[in-house]
Protein backbone atom coordinates (compact mmCIF):
# COMPACT_ATOMS: atom_id res chain seq x y z
CA UNK A 1 0.00 0.00 0.00
CA UNK A 2 1.12 3.53 -0.73
CA UNK A 3 2.45 5.11 2.45
CA UNK A 4 2.80 8.64 3.76
CA UNK A 5 5.72 9.13 6.13
CA UNK A 6 5.35 10.91 9.48
CA UNK A 7 7.47 13.84 8.31
CA UNK A 8 4.97 14.52 5.55
CA UNK A 9 2.11 14.36 8.05
CA UNK A 10 3.91 16.94 10.20
CA UNK A 11 4.40 19.10 7.13
CA UNK A 12 0.67 18.83 6.44
CA UNK A 13 -0.04 20.27 9.85
CA UNK A 14 2.26 23.17 9.08
CA UNK A 15 0.40 23.81 5.86
CA UNK A 16 3.29 23.08 3.52
CA UNK A 17 2.15 22.96 -0.08
CA UNK A 18 4.57 20.19 -1.03
CA UNK A 19 3.13 17.89 1.63
CA UNK A 20 -0.41 18.40 0.42
CA UNK A 21 0.70 17.80 -3.15
CA UNK A 22 2.59 14.66 -2.10
CA UNK A 23 -0.46 13.22 -0.38
CA UNK A 24 -2.59 13.85 -3.45
CA UNK A 25 0.00 12.35 -5.77
CA UNK A 26 0.41 9.27 -3.59
CA UNK A 27 -3.14 8.54 -2.55
CA UNK A 28 -5.45 9.94 -5.21
CA UNK A 29 -5.15 6.81 -7.34
CA UNK A 30 -5.73 4.24 -4.58
CA UNK A 31 -8.58 6.22 -3.06
CA UNK A 32 -10.28 6.91 -6.39
CA UNK A 33 -10.01 3.27 -7.43
CA UNK A 34 -11.24 2.06 -4.06
CA UNK A 35 -14.28 4.33 -4.30
CA UNK A 36 -14.83 3.39 -7.92
CA UNK A 37 -14.95 -0.26 -6.93
CA UNK A 38 -17.32 0.45 -4.10
CA UNK A 39 -19.69 2.78 -5.93
CA UNK A 40 -19.33 1.30 -9.43
CA UNK A 41 -20.06 4.83 -10.60
CA UNK A 42 -17.19 6.89 -11.98
CA UNK A 43 -18.86 10.24 -11.37
CA UNK A 44 -19.74 9.37 -7.78
CA UNK A 45 -16.25 8.04 -7.21
CA UNK A 46 -14.79 11.35 -8.35
CA UNK A 47 -17.04 13.36 -6.08
CA UNK A 48 -16.40 11.10 -3.12
CA UNK A 49 -12.66 11.23 -3.71
CA UNK A 50 -12.85 15.01 -3.54
CA UNK A 51 -15.00 14.86 -0.43
CA UNK A 52 -12.58 12.40 1.12
CA UNK A 53 -9.59 14.66 0.69
CA UNK A 54 -11.54 17.69 1.88
CA UNK A 55 -12.38 15.71 5.01
CA UNK A 56 -8.74 14.71 5.34
CA UNK A 57 -7.60 18.33 5.23
CA UNK A 58 -10.25 19.32 7.72
CA UNK A 59 -9.45 16.46 10.04
CA UNK A 60 -5.67 16.42 9.86
CA UNK A 61 -5.55 17.93 13.33
CA UNK A 62 -7.37 14.93 14.72
CA UNK A 63 -5.05 12.34 13.17
CA UNK A 64 -3.10 10.88 16.08
CA UNK A 65 -0.94 8.40 14.24
CA UNK A 66 -2.52 5.33 15.81
CA UNK A 67 -2.91 3.87 12.35
CA UNK A 68 -0.94 4.48 9.19
CA UNK A 69 -1.95 7.74 7.55
CA UNK A 70 -3.03 5.98 4.38
CA UNK A 71 -5.20 3.58 6.37
CA UNK A 72 -6.81 6.55 8.06
CA UNK A 73 -7.55 8.11 4.67
CA UNK A 74 -9.02 4.84 3.39
CA UNK A 75 -11.25 4.81 6.47
CA UNK A 76 -12.51 8.30 5.67
CA UNK A 77 -13.14 7.27 2.09
CA UNK A 78 -15.06 4.23 3.25
CA UNK A 79 -17.26 6.32 5.54
CA UNK A 80 -17.86 8.79 2.72
CA UNK A 81 -19.02 5.88 0.64
CA UNK A 82 -21.34 4.63 3.34
CA UNK A 83 -22.93 8.09 3.67
CA UNK A 84 -23.31 8.33 -0.09
CA UNK A 85 -24.88 4.90 -0.21
CA UNK A 86 -27.30 5.71 2.58
CA UNK A 87 -28.23 9.04 1.02
CA UNK A 88 -28.95 7.46 -2.30
CA UNK A 89 -30.82 4.62 -0.67
CA UNK A 90 -28.87 2.19 -2.76
CA UNK A 91 -29.70 -1.23 -1.47
CA UNK A 92 -26.70 -3.30 -0.57
CA UNK A 93 -26.48 -6.69 -2.15
CA UNK A 94 -27.12 -9.50 0.29
CA UNK A 95 -24.30 -11.96 0.68
CA UNK A 96 -26.17 -14.65 -1.18
CA UNK A 97 -26.79 -12.55 -4.26
CA UNK A 98 -24.58 -11.06 -6.86
CA UNK A 99 -24.68 -8.81 -9.88
CA UNK A 100 -23.51 -9.33 -13.38
CA UNK A 101 -22.81 -7.15 -16.35
CA UNK A 102 -21.48 -4.21 -14.39
CA UNK A 103 -19.82 -1.93 -16.92
CA UNK A 104 -16.85 -0.08 -15.54
CA UNK A 105 -14.13 1.93 -17.20
CA UNK A 106 -10.90 0.00 -17.56
CA UNK A 107 -7.41 0.82 -18.76
CA UNK A 108 -6.27 -0.02 -22.27
CA UNK A 109 -4.21 -3.18 -22.66
CA UNK A 110 -3.48 -5.67 -25.38
CA UNK A 111 -6.78 -7.14 -26.47
CA UNK A 112 -6.31 -10.63 -25.10
CA UNK A 113 -4.96 -9.51 -21.78
CA UNK A 114 -7.56 -6.81 -21.61
CA UNK A 115 -10.32 -9.35 -22.11
CA UNK A 116 -8.94 -11.53 -19.37
CA UNK A 117 -8.55 -8.62 -16.98
CA UNK A 118 -11.96 -7.33 -17.88
CA UNK A 119 -13.47 -10.71 -17.09
CA UNK A 120 -11.84 -10.76 -13.68
CA UNK A 121 -12.60 -7.11 -13.04
CA UNK A 122 -16.23 -7.63 -13.91
CA UNK A 123 -16.40 -10.61 -11.63
CA UNK A 124 -14.91 -8.58 -8.80
CA UNK A 125 -17.29 -5.70 -9.40
CA UNK A 126 -20.20 -8.10 -9.26
CA UNK A 127 -19.27 -9.32 -5.78
CA UNK A 128 -21.63 -8.43 -2.94
CA UNK A 129 -20.60 -5.25 -1.14
CA UNK A 130 -18.80 -6.73 1.90
CA UNK A 131 -16.79 -9.11 -0.24
CA UNK A 132 -15.99 -6.42 -2.80
CA UNK A 133 -14.86 -4.00 -0.11
CA UNK A 134 -12.44 -6.50 1.41
CA UNK A 135 -11.19 -7.61 -1.99
CA UNK A 136 -10.61 -4.04 -3.13
CA UNK A 137 -8.62 -3.18 -0.04
CA UNK A 138 -6.51 -6.30 0.36
CA UNK A 139 -5.97 -7.71 -3.08
CA UNK A 140 -6.28 -4.57 -5.17
CA UNK A 141 -4.79 -1.87 -2.94
CA UNK A 142 -2.43 -4.05 -0.96
CA UNK A 143 -3.62 -3.37 2.57
CA UNK A 144 -2.88 -6.00 5.19
CA UNK A 145 -5.78 -7.84 6.80
CA UNK A 146 -5.31 -5.75 9.93
CA UNK A 147 -5.33 -2.49 7.98
CA UNK A 148 -8.42 -3.53 6.04
CA UNK A 149 -10.11 -4.42 9.30
CA UNK A 150 -9.37 -0.92 10.62
CA UNK A 151 -10.76 0.70 7.48
CA UNK A 152 -13.93 -1.40 7.48
CA UNK A 153 -14.21 -1.30 11.28
CA UNK A 154 -14.61 -5.06 11.56
CA UNK A 155 -12.49 -7.78 13.20
CA UNK A 156 -9.55 -9.17 11.26
CA UNK A 157 -11.26 -12.55 11.14
CA UNK A 158 -14.20 -10.98 9.37
CA UNK A 159 -11.93 -9.59 6.70
CA UNK A 160 -10.39 -13.02 6.20
CA UNK A 161 -13.72 -14.74 5.96
CA UNK A 162 -14.97 -12.14 3.49
CA UNK A 163 -11.90 -12.65 1.35
CA UNK A 164 -12.43 -16.37 1.56
CA UNK A 165 -16.03 -15.91 0.53
CA UNK A 166 -15.04 -13.58 -2.28
CA UNK A 167 -12.58 -16.07 -3.70
CA UNK A 168 -15.16 -18.84 -3.51
CA UNK A 169 -17.64 -16.74 -5.47
CA UNK A 170 -15.03 -15.66 -7.99
CA UNK A 171 -14.01 -19.25 -8.48
CA UNK A 172 -17.57 -20.12 -9.37
CA UNK A 173 -17.97 -17.11 -11.62
CA UNK A 174 -14.76 -17.80 -13.49
CA UNK A 175 -15.30 -21.55 -13.69
CA UNK A 176 -14.04 -22.86 -16.98
CA UNK A 177 -11.91 -19.80 -17.60
CA UNK A 178 -8.19 -19.90 -18.12
CA UNK A 179 -6.86 -17.24 -15.79
CA UNK A 180 -3.32 -16.53 -16.89
CA UNK A 181 -2.49 -20.18 -17.22
CA UNK A 182 -4.39 -21.26 -14.11
CA UNK A 183 -7.40 -23.24 -15.16
CA UNK A 184 -10.37 -22.64 -12.92
CA UNK A 185 -12.47 -25.77 -13.04
CA UNK B 1 2.62 -18.20 -13.64
CA UNK B 2 3.29 -20.92 -11.11
CA UNK B 3 0.42 -21.73 -8.80
CA UNK B 4 1.90 -24.33 -6.52
CA UNK B 5 3.05 -21.98 -3.79
CA UNK B 6 0.26 -22.45 -1.31
CA UNK B 7 2.26 -21.74 1.77
CA UNK B 8 2.07 -17.97 1.62
CA UNK B 9 -1.64 -18.16 0.93
CA UNK B 10 -2.22 -20.44 3.87
CA UNK B 11 -0.05 -18.37 6.15
CA UNK B 12 -2.32 -15.45 5.53
CA UNK B 13 -5.53 -17.34 6.00
CA UNK B 14 -5.40 -19.25 9.22
CA UNK B 15 -4.00 -19.53 12.71
CA UNK B 16 -1.07 -21.78 13.55
CA UNK B 17 -2.96 -24.89 14.58
CA UNK B 18 -5.44 -24.60 11.76
CA UNK B 19 -2.57 -24.09 9.39
CA UNK B 20 -0.92 -27.29 10.51
CA UNK B 21 -4.16 -29.18 10.20
CA UNK B 22 -4.83 -27.69 6.81
CA UNK B 23 -1.40 -28.61 5.56
CA UNK B 24 -1.89 -32.15 6.71
CA UNK B 25 -5.23 -32.27 4.98
CA UNK B 26 -3.87 -30.83 1.80
CA UNK B 27 -1.23 -33.51 1.61
CA UNK B 28 -4.01 -36.07 1.46
CA UNK B 29 -6.66 -34.21 -0.52
CA UNK B 30 -6.01 -33.43 -4.17
CA UNK B 31 -9.35 -31.67 -4.55
CA UNK B 32 -8.58 -29.17 -1.83
CA UNK B 33 -5.12 -28.66 -3.22
CA UNK B 34 -6.68 -27.78 -6.50
CA UNK B 35 -9.16 -25.39 -4.92
CA UNK B 36 -6.49 -23.63 -2.92
CA UNK B 37 -4.34 -23.32 -5.99
CA UNK B 38 -7.19 -21.67 -7.80
CA UNK B 39 -7.76 -19.26 -4.93
CA UNK B 40 -4.12 -18.37 -4.92
CA UNK B 41 -4.21 -17.80 -8.65
CA UNK B 42 -7.27 -15.65 -8.34
CA UNK B 43 -5.95 -13.51 -5.55
CA UNK B 44 -2.76 -12.94 -7.51
CA UNK B 45 -4.63 -12.12 -10.67
CA UNK B 46 -6.84 -9.66 -8.84
CA UNK B 47 -3.73 -8.01 -7.42
CA UNK B 48 -2.36 -7.71 -10.93
CA UNK B 49 -5.39 -6.00 -12.37
CA UNK B 50 -4.27 -2.76 -13.89
CA UNK B 51 -5.74 0.13 -11.91
CA UNK B 52 -8.09 2.64 -13.44
CA UNK B 53 -6.36 5.94 -13.98
CA UNK B 54 -7.47 9.08 -12.19
CA UNK B 55 -9.24 11.54 -14.52
CA UNK B 56 -6.99 14.60 -15.02
CA UNK B 57 -9.85 16.95 -14.13
CA UNK B 58 -10.18 15.22 -10.78
CA UNK B 59 -6.49 15.67 -10.09
CA UNK B 60 -6.88 19.37 -10.84
CA UNK B 61 -9.79 19.65 -8.43
CA UNK B 62 -7.91 17.78 -5.73
CA UNK B 63 -4.79 19.87 -6.13
CA UNK B 64 -6.79 23.09 -6.04
CA UNK B 65 -8.50 21.98 -2.84
CA UNK B 66 -5.18 20.86 -1.38
CA UNK B 67 -3.47 24.17 -2.04
CA UNK B 68 -6.41 26.05 -0.57
CA UNK B 69 -6.35 23.83 2.50
CA UNK B 70 -2.59 24.25 2.89
CA UNK B 71 -2.93 28.00 2.77
CA UNK B 72 -5.74 27.81 5.28
CA UNK B 73 -3.65 25.67 7.62
CA UNK B 74 -0.87 28.23 7.48
CA UNK B 75 -3.32 30.99 8.07
CA UNK B 76 -4.82 29.24 11.10
CA UNK B 77 -1.40 28.53 12.53
CA UNK B 78 -0.49 32.16 12.22
CA UNK B 79 -3.83 33.27 13.61
CA UNK B 80 -3.76 30.89 16.58
CA UNK B 81 -0.25 31.94 17.53
CA UNK B 82 -1.30 35.57 17.80
CA UNK B 83 -4.57 34.99 19.59
CA UNK B 84 -5.90 31.72 20.83
CA UNK B 85 -9.13 32.94 22.28
CA UNK B 86 -12.22 30.92 21.68
CA UNK B 87 -14.06 32.32 18.75
CA UNK B 88 -17.65 33.22 18.54
CA UNK B 89 -20.00 31.32 16.36
CA UNK B 90 -20.38 32.81 12.93
CA UNK B 91 -22.27 31.97 9.99
CA UNK B 92 -24.89 30.39 8.06
CA UNK B 93 -24.88 29.68 4.39
CA UNK B 94 -26.13 33.10 3.51
CA UNK B 95 -23.17 34.70 5.18
CA UNK B 96 -20.93 32.39 3.26
CA UNK B 97 -22.55 33.47 0.07
CA UNK B 98 -22.34 37.06 1.14
CA UNK B 99 -18.59 37.04 1.53
CA UNK B 100 -18.09 35.12 -1.67
CA UNK B 101 -20.39 37.57 -3.39
CA UNK B 102 -18.68 40.50 -1.80
CA UNK B 103 -15.33 39.35 -3.07
CA UNK B 104 -16.94 38.88 -6.44
CA UNK B 105 -18.33 42.37 -6.60
CA UNK B 106 -15.06 43.84 -5.46
CA UNK B 107 -13.32 42.02 -8.23
CA UNK B 108 -15.90 42.78 -10.86
CA UNK B 109 -16.24 46.40 -9.93
CA UNK B 110 -12.48 46.78 -9.82
CA UNK B 111 -12.68 48.74 -6.58
CA UNK B 112 -13.85 51.72 -8.56
CA UNK B 113 -15.34 53.36 -5.52
CA UNK B 114 -12.21 53.26 -3.45
CA UNK B 115 -10.56 56.62 -3.04
CA UNK B 116 -7.48 57.34 -5.07
CA UNK B 117 -5.33 57.72 -2.01
CA UNK B 118 -6.22 54.25 -0.84
CA UNK B 119 -3.19 52.51 -2.27
CA UNK B 120 -5.42 50.26 -4.33
CA UNK B 121 -5.02 52.18 -7.58
CA UNK B 122 -2.81 49.48 -9.11
CA UNK B 123 -5.24 46.77 -8.05
CA UNK B 124 -8.13 48.73 -9.56
CA UNK B 125 -6.29 48.99 -12.84
CA UNK B 126 -5.16 45.35 -12.93
CA UNK B 127 -8.52 43.91 -11.94
CA UNK B 128 -10.33 45.98 -14.53
CA UNK B 129 -8.29 44.24 -17.23
CA UNK B 130 -9.23 40.74 -16.11
CA UNK B 131 -11.65 38.78 -18.29
CA UNK B 132 -12.35 35.81 -16.04
CA UNK B 133 -11.71 34.94 -12.41
CA UNK B 134 -12.05 31.65 -10.62
CA UNK B 135 -11.39 31.56 -6.91
CA UNK B 136 -11.82 29.18 -4.04
CA UNK B 137 -11.63 29.50 -0.31
CA UNK B 138 -13.14 28.64 3.02
CA UNK B 139 -15.63 29.88 5.50
CA UNK B 140 -14.59 28.91 8.99
CA UNK B 141 -17.09 28.05 11.68
CA UNK B 142 -15.67 29.76 14.74
CA UNK B 143 -17.21 27.30 17.14
CA UNK B 144 -16.43 24.00 15.53
CA UNK B 145 -13.52 24.96 13.34
CA UNK B 146 -15.31 23.28 10.46
CA UNK B 147 -14.57 24.78 7.10
CA UNK B 148 -17.10 25.27 4.38
CA UNK B 149 -15.84 25.53 0.87
CA UNK B 150 -16.49 28.60 -1.26
CA UNK B 151 -15.96 28.70 -4.98
CA UNK B 152 -16.81 31.36 -7.52
CA UNK B 153 -16.45 31.79 -11.24
CA UNK B 154 -16.79 35.22 -12.83
CA UNK B 155 -16.88 36.03 -16.51
CA UNK B 156 -17.05 39.70 -17.28
CA UNK B 157 -19.51 41.44 -15.00
CA UNK B 158 -22.58 39.65 -16.26
CA UNK B 159 -22.01 36.02 -15.47
CA UNK B 160 -21.16 34.74 -12.06
CA UNK B 161 -21.54 31.53 -10.16
CA UNK B 162 -20.94 30.96 -6.48
CA UNK B 163 -20.91 27.75 -4.51
CA UNK B 164 -20.87 28.02 -0.75
CA UNK B 165 -21.43 24.77 1.02
CA UNK B 166 -24.80 23.66 -0.21
CA UNK B 167 -25.79 26.99 -1.61
CA UNK B 168 -25.44 27.32 -5.34
CA UNK B 169 -26.09 30.56 -7.17
CA UNK B 170 -25.79 31.69 -10.74
CA UNK B 171 -26.23 35.15 -12.15
CA UNK B 172 -26.40 35.16 -15.92
CA UNK B 173 -28.25 37.14 -18.55
CA UNK B 174 -29.61 39.48 -15.91
CA UNK B 175 -31.25 36.72 -13.91
CA UNK B 176 -30.19 34.99 -10.81
CA UNK B 177 -30.95 31.46 -9.77
CA UNK B 178 -30.08 30.13 -6.40
CA UNK B 179 -30.62 27.01 -4.43
CA UNK B 180 -30.36 26.60 -0.72
CA UNK B 181 -31.35 23.26 0.77
CA UNK B 182 -35.09 22.80 0.36
CA UNK B 183 -35.95 26.32 -0.63
CA UNK B 184 -37.53 26.92 -4.01
CA UNK B 185 -35.33 27.94 -6.85
CA UNK B 186 -35.81 31.52 -7.84
CA UNK B 187 -35.46 33.02 -11.26
CA UNK B 188 -35.52 36.75 -10.89
CA UNK B 189 -34.53 39.61 -13.12
CA UNK B 190 -32.22 42.02 -11.41
CA UNK B 191 -34.82 44.78 -11.46
CA UNK B 192 -37.04 42.84 -9.08
CA UNK B 193 -34.44 41.82 -6.58
CA UNK B 194 -36.01 44.01 -3.93
CA UNK B 195 -39.01 41.75 -3.96
CA UNK B 196 -37.02 38.86 -2.59
CA UNK B 197 -38.37 37.28 0.56
CA UNK B 198 -37.39 38.86 3.84
CA UNK B 199 -34.50 41.06 4.82
CA UNK B 200 -31.96 38.30 4.62
CA UNK B 201 -32.92 37.41 1.10
CA UNK B 202 -32.85 41.03 0.13
CA UNK B 203 -29.48 41.45 1.70
CA UNK B 204 -28.20 38.42 -0.12
CA UNK B 205 -29.69 39.45 -3.38
CA UNK B 206 -28.15 42.86 -3.38
CA UNK B 207 -24.80 41.34 -2.49
CA UNK B 208 -24.76 40.20 -6.05
CA UNK B 209 -25.36 43.61 -7.51
CA UNK B 210 -21.96 45.15 -7.67
CA UNK B 211 -22.91 48.80 -7.58
CA UNK B 212 -25.18 48.37 -4.60
CA UNK B 213 -22.82 46.08 -2.75
CA UNK B 214 -20.01 48.55 -3.12
CA UNK B 215 -22.32 51.29 -1.95
CA UNK B 216 -23.23 49.28 1.11
CA UNK B 217 -19.64 48.47 1.85
CA UNK B 218 -18.12 51.85 1.26
CA UNK B 219 -20.74 54.54 1.47
CA UNK B 220 -23.29 53.27 3.94
CA UNK B 221 -20.66 51.79 6.19
CA UNK B 222 -18.07 54.47 5.59
CA UNK B 223 -15.37 51.90 5.01
CA UNK B 224 -11.77 52.94 5.42
CA UNK B 225 -8.85 51.67 3.37
CA UNK B 226 -5.47 51.28 5.08
CA UNK B 227 -2.23 50.27 3.33
CA UNK B 228 -0.54 47.59 5.44
CA UNK B 229 2.85 47.16 3.80
CA UNK B 230 4.24 44.26 1.85
CA UNK B 231 5.07 40.68 2.67
CA UNK B 232 5.96 37.39 1.01
CA UNK B 233 3.14 34.95 0.49
CA UNK B 234 4.03 31.51 -0.86
CA UNK B 235 7.18 32.98 -2.36
CA UNK B 236 5.34 35.86 -4.00
CA UNK B 237 5.79 39.46 -2.95
CA UNK B 238 2.39 40.92 -2.14
CA UNK B 239 1.03 44.31 -1.18
CA UNK B 240 -1.33 44.15 1.78
CA UNK B 241 -4.30 46.48 2.16
CA UNK B 242 -6.89 46.48 4.91
CA UNK B 243 -10.48 47.59 4.48
CA UNK B 244 -12.03 48.50 7.82
CA UNK B 245 -15.71 48.90 8.55
CA UNK B 246 -16.13 51.39 11.40
CA UNK B 247 -18.02 50.27 14.47
CA UNK B 248 -21.65 51.25 14.90
CA UNK B 249 -22.34 51.66 11.22
CA UNK B 250 -24.63 49.46 9.16
CA UNK B 251 -22.55 47.29 6.95
CA UNK B 252 -21.73 43.71 6.16
CA UNK B 253 -21.05 42.51 9.63
CA UNK B 254 -17.54 41.53 8.60
CA UNK B 255 -15.54 44.38 10.02
CA UNK B 256 -12.18 43.83 8.39
CA UNK B 257 -11.13 42.61 4.99
CA UNK B 258 -7.48 42.15 4.05
CA UNK B 259 -6.55 42.22 0.38
CA UNK B 260 -3.27 40.71 -0.76
CA UNK B 261 -2.25 41.75 -4.27
CA UNK B 262 0.73 40.49 -6.23
CA UNK B 263 3.27 43.32 -6.13
CA UNK B 264 4.29 42.69 -9.73
CA UNK B 265 0.90 42.22 -11.36
CA UNK B 266 -1.37 43.98 -8.84
CA UNK B 267 -3.84 41.10 -9.17
CA UNK B 268 -5.50 39.90 -5.98
CA UNK B 269 -3.99 36.64 -4.76
CA UNK B 270 -5.77 36.40 -1.45
CA UNK B 271 -8.67 37.90 0.47
CA UNK B 272 -9.29 37.45 4.17
CA UNK B 273 -12.26 38.50 6.24
CA UNK B 274 -11.90 39.01 9.99
CA UNK B 275 -14.27 39.63 12.83
CA UNK B 276 -13.86 42.72 14.94
CA UNK B 277 -12.11 40.51 17.48
CA UNK B 278 -9.58 39.53 14.87
CA UNK B 279 -10.86 36.01 14.17
CA UNK B 280 -10.48 34.74 10.64
CA UNK B 281 -13.95 34.20 9.23
CA UNK B 282 -13.29 33.61 5.56
CA UNK B 283 -10.32 33.17 3.34
CA UNK B 284 -10.27 33.17 -0.45
CA UNK B 285 -6.81 32.12 -1.36
CA UNK B 286 -6.66 30.58 -4.76
CA UNK B 287 -7.30 32.88 -7.67
CA UNK B 288 -6.99 31.95 -11.31
CA UNK B 289 -7.30 34.68 -13.90
CA UNK B 290 -8.12 34.74 -17.58
CA UNK B 291 -8.78 31.03 -17.94
CA UNK B 292 -11.67 30.12 -20.19
CA UNK B 293 -14.60 28.39 -18.49
CA UNK B 294 -17.07 26.17 -20.29
CA UNK B 295 -20.57 27.66 -20.39
CA UNK B 296 -21.75 24.67 -18.39
CA UNK B 297 -20.13 26.26 -15.33
CA UNK B 298 -22.82 28.89 -15.43
CA UNK B 299 -25.81 26.60 -15.69
CA UNK B 300 -27.29 25.55 -12.41
CA UNK B 301 -28.45 22.01 -11.88
CA UNK B 302 -31.87 22.05 -10.33
CA UNK B 303 -32.53 19.01 -8.18
CA UNK B 304 -35.31 16.75 -9.33
CA UNK B 305 -38.69 17.58 -7.90
CA UNK B 306 -37.68 21.02 -6.66
CA UNK B 307 -40.29 23.65 -7.55
CA UNK B 308 -39.12 26.50 -9.72
CA UNK B 309 -40.75 29.89 -9.23
CA UNK B 310 -40.25 32.26 -12.09
CA UNK B 311 -40.85 35.81 -10.92
CA UNK B 312 -39.64 37.48 -14.08
CA UNK B 313 -43.19 38.40 -15.17
CA UNK B 314 -44.74 38.81 -11.75
CA UNK B 315 -46.41 42.25 -11.73
CA UNK B 316 -45.81 42.52 -7.98
CA UNK B 317 -42.12 42.28 -8.68
CA UNK B 318 -41.86 44.93 -11.35
CA UNK B 319 -40.88 48.53 -10.89
CA UNK B 320 -38.54 50.05 -8.38
CA UNK B 321 -35.07 48.89 -9.29
CA UNK B 322 -32.78 47.64 -6.62
CA UNK B 323 -30.30 50.37 -7.17
CA UNK B 324 -32.21 52.95 -5.23
CA UNK B 325 -31.18 51.74 -1.80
Amino acid sequence: MAQIDPATVDALRRGEDRAYAAVIQTLQGPIYRFLLRLTRDASAAEDLTQETFLAVWQGIGSFRGGAAFATWVFGIAYRQHLRWRDKRSVATVPLDEDRDEVQMPGPSLAVEEEEEQERIRRAVYSLPDPYREATALVYMEGLSHREAAEVLDVPVGTVKSRLHGALSILREKLRGCEVDGCAVR
Amino acid sequence: MRCDDLTAFLESQTGFLKRLALRAHLIRCASCRQRKAEWLCLSREISRLEGESVPPALTERLMADAMAAAADARSRLSSSSSNGARARKVSDMKKALAVAGLAAVLIVAGFWLFPRQSGLEGVVQAMSNVDTVHYTGWQIDQETGERRRLETWIKGDKVRRTLAGKVDMVIADGKETWIQYDHPVWHEPRATIRRADGPDSYRMARAFRSEEAIRVLMKESGGEVRPAGTKTLDGVRVTVTEIIEPEGRPGWGHPKMVVYANSDTDLIVKLEQYSREGKLLYVLDRFDYNTDFPDSVFSIKIPKGMPVEDHSRDPRSSGGGAGGG
